[in-house]
């Protein structure tokens, strides 16, 4: 096949594949309806957590981020990618930095380099206050 | 030798492109008019492709590197069947068995998972999912694998024809679209169901099917699950990636084995442990790999233990050992 023509091919297809996705995508990717749902996503990736051992739940604004306070064992963090959620169990080894951020934000960087760094807005200077000293102790920070 | 340009054979791989852009287009098409199952979603879809062209241009020096060993080695053959029917349909099957074993090497030996990983990478299962592709095969070493094949007298040009019949098959199992096919056809060929295990998180799912075109090979070894309705597919990794950032779906876990090695304290053991072993080994316990999942799950569900995917529970073997007669 002539590579012109091959080219045009890649090109074409993704601008085209590219152009009926944006058509067809549901707009602002994934929410959590509720506190019970990011326990549900949770405990679906940490069967081995106990859910008598699950405390408070606290969600971020956009309700795309969700934090998991475990009685004893670091915190569930639940986060919107694209149309899903990526699950993790916070502990030690897992965060770089927690920062406030003005009056109900709070800044964390990760270990993980698949997870970007986050800028979470809270409903209120109590929930992001919680999850920053929940964050500080699981990691040690 | 034959020269390679007295072999004539199409470009499998080539040809195979309006097929990848047309299949797309009608899954597409067929899921937005509610005519089959099976879900989209645009940034991860385009992750998916621009992986899959980031394979292509990374692949031209993997093409030259494997076209090189595999002409070296023909020039060693053992046997000559040239190019004919017979010779492309043993090539065929061979080669298939070829994958079958490095593709369960990809997934139990960490240094091939990082080339991988990223393959498994999306939580969506579409025909853009098999486009996500590595660009970093080249440091597998895997282009030894093709070695026999090419010692054995198989033309290299025959080889990779062959491959691009095997990779244009497989594409088309990336599919929710399709459910299962009929008995004979599941029981002897990879199909979609059976392929949706293999891309799973399920823990039952784990390391399963790892069959390119034939199933045969996983019934073979072991390594066969059937898919289950009670349990359905969940698409992706055991630890999801949360990002869709080429440069990191790509090299992820390749940064992971070089933070892992560089740890201080560590034995030289612990420290090729975590380039070699299967994914999820950690000196500490700290993870969990295949295997270990798989036990979670039964001591969790402890009625599910021994079925398909499923180890037994502990403490059943050492209880029948109990009551074997001693000798």
């Amino acid at each position: 096949m002539n590579p012109l023509v091959l080219g045009g091919l890649i090109v074409g297809g993704l601008i085209l594949i590219d152009v009926l996705l944006r058509l067809a995508s549901k707009r602002g990717g994934g929410r959590l309806e509720n506190d019970k749902e990011a326990i549900d996503r949770f405990i679906q990736e940490f069967p081995e957590i106990d859910s008598s051992d699950i405390g408070r739940v606290v969600t971020t604004q956009d309700r795309r981020h969700a934090f998991i306070v475990n009685r004893s064992d670091g915190v569930g963090f639940v986060r919107a990618l694209g149309d899903r959620f990526v699950v993790r169990l916070l502990g030690s080894k897992d965060l770089a930095s927690v920062d406030d951020d003005g009056e109900t934000g709070l800044k964390l960087r990760f270990h993980d380099v698949t997870l970007r760094p986050a800028r979470l807005l809270f409903s209120s200077a109590d929930d992001r206050d919680f999850v920053a000293a929940s964050l500080r102790q699981s990691a040690g920070i | 030798m034959d020269s390679l340009a007295n072999i004539q054979l199409p470009n499998t791989g080539q040809l195979a492109i309006p097929l990848y852009v047309v299949g797309i287009l009608i899954e597409l098409g067929l899921i937005w008019l509610g005519k089959a199952k099976g879900q989209y979603e645009h940034k991860d879809a385009m992750t998916s492709l621009l992986m899959g062209v980031g394979n292509v241009a990374t692949g031209i020096i993997y093409a030259v590197v494997l076209i090189a060993m595999m002409t070296w080695a023909y020039n060693y053959r053992i046997f000559d069947p040239g190019v004919n029917w017979w010779s492309i349909l043993l090539c065929f099957v061979l080669d298939d068995f070829r994958r079958y074993v490095y593709h369960a090497g990809l997934h139990r030996i960490r240094w091939w998972w990082a080339d991988h990983v990223n393959h498994h990478s999306s939580q969506h299962y579409n025909l853009t999912t098999a486009l996500r592709q590595p660009w970093t095969t080249i440091f597998t070493g895997s282009f030894l694998l093709y070695l026999p094949l090419a010692w054995l007298g198989f033309h290299p040009l025959l080889i990779l024809f062959v491959g691009g019949i095997n990779l244009a098959y497989q594409f088309l199992l990336h599919t929710e679209t399709v459910g299962k096919l009929w008995k004979p056809i599941e029981y002897v060929m990879n199909t979609p169901s059976h392929h949706r295990v293999h891309h799973s998180s399920n823990p039952r799912y784990l390391d399963a099917n790892y069959g390119c075109v034939f199933i045969i090979w996983d019934r073979i070894f072991g390594t066969f699950v059937e898919e289950r309705e009670e349990d359905m597919p969940k698409y992706g990794l055991v630890q999801n990636i949360g990002t869709f950032n080429l440069f990191y779906v790509a090299f992820h876990e390749w940064i992971s084995i070089f933070k892992d090695v560089i740890r201080p304290g560590l034995t030289m053991r612990e420290r090729l442990m975590y380039m070699f072993a299967p994914p999820g080994w950690s000196h500490d316990g700290s993870r969990k790999t295949s295997e270990e999942l798989k036990a979670q799950y039964v001591r969790l569900h402890p009625d599910q233990a021994g079925m398909e995917g499923l180890p037994e529970l502990p403490g059943k073997n050492a209880a029948r050992g109990m009551v074997q007669p001693a000798e």
